[in-house]
């Protein structure tokens, strides 16, 4: 810059310092949360299995007069008592099926994609920081670029995330699961998404100040 | 004489050195009495920079006892 007034001082070590120990952190937390939510969620959908039924059967008057409680065994068991000494129940039954496994792998693809994103974003969001740190330099082309990368592939990510999603709830489910059941309490809503579109809209709304001041630090260059 | 903005249609040339050479002054001596760095004073009398504050145009018309007009002059496309 030519210009003998103060130069600007360096990036602000302060705060630089201060975000830089958050992506670490953040960076610190997602790896073993990355590789436990893979983890869980293979385990969970291969656990987890086709939905329980409540089938109706019937069953000896006697049997159910046995498994009413106490204050309540008269009235339930009268009220259904019929004429041939059987009443009505039910059952939970869960069909064995073959299923799991997709379930599984369906639950893997929705997952484990966005995971990686979000890990891939914060190491470039940690290697760009260092970089600014160690060049004193927050208003640079490569700062931009560095933001609007980060950004995209978060927006990217996201968008991703929920049309795989969509997928999954529409089109692979239907194939992998039984009929009537759901996949709501297997699969992951769209929170993580919706997060991953905020911090993408945030990185590419901080890249455009950044190159707002890089060329306003343009235009002062040159002023004596 | 130099042009400022050589790629602009029309130009500012500064005339540091003529008014430097009629009152005997040398660069360092400017340098020394506005307190502009040597570098800054041979860019601007080299039509390298691309704004001078009024600040500093103050101080060389104190120092070189002169007016703006003796240090730039516009000159349009055609001149």
């Amino acid at each position: 810059m030519v210009d003998d007034e103060p130069e600007p001082g360096p990036v602000p070590a302060k705060w630089l310092g201060l975000f830089q120990v958050v992506v670490v952190l953040g960076l610190i937390a997602a790896v073993p949360l990355t590789a436990l939510a893979a983890v869980q969620a293979i385990a969970v959908a291969a656990n987890a299995g086709p939905p329980v039924i409540e089938m109706p059967v019937p069953v000896a008057a006697e049997a159910a007069a046995r498994a009413v409680p106490d204050g309540y065994a008269q009235a339930a068991v009268s009220a259904a008592d019929g004429p041939t000494g059987v009443t009505g129940g039910s059952v939970a039954v869960r069909p064995e099926s073959s299923a799991q496994p997709g379930l599984a792998a369906v639950t893997a693809l929705v997952t484990l994609p966005g995971l990686a994103v979000a890990l891939v974003v914060l190491v470039l969001l940690y290697r760009l920081v260092n970089r600014v740190g160690s060049d004193r330099d927050l208003f640079s082309a490569a700062t931009v670029h560095g933001l609007r990368r980060c950004g995209g592939l978060a927006l990217g990510g996201a968008i991703g995330q929920l049309a795989l999603t969509l997928v999954c709830y529409t089109a692979l489910w239907p194939l992998v699961a039984p009929a009537g059941s759901h996949p709501g309490g297997t699969l992951p809503d769209a929170t993580g998404a919706a997060a991953a579109l905020v911090v993408g809209f945030a990185l590419l709304a901080v890249a455009e100040v950044v190159r707002r001041g890089a060329r306003m630090r343009a235009e002062l260059e040159g002023i004596v | 004489m130099s042009p400022a903005e050589p790629d602009s249609g029309h130009r500012i040339e500064v005339h540091l050195d003529e008014v430097l050479a009629a009152r005997g002054m040398t660069l360092t001596e400017l340098s020394h009495r506005v307190r502009v760095t040597v570098v800054n004073l041979s860019l601007l009398k080299n039509g390298h920079v691309k704004a001078i504050r009024f600040s500093t145009l103050v101080k060389l018309c104190e120092v070189l006892e002169c007016q703006p007009g003796d240090l730039l002059s516009y000159r349009g496309p055609g001149g």
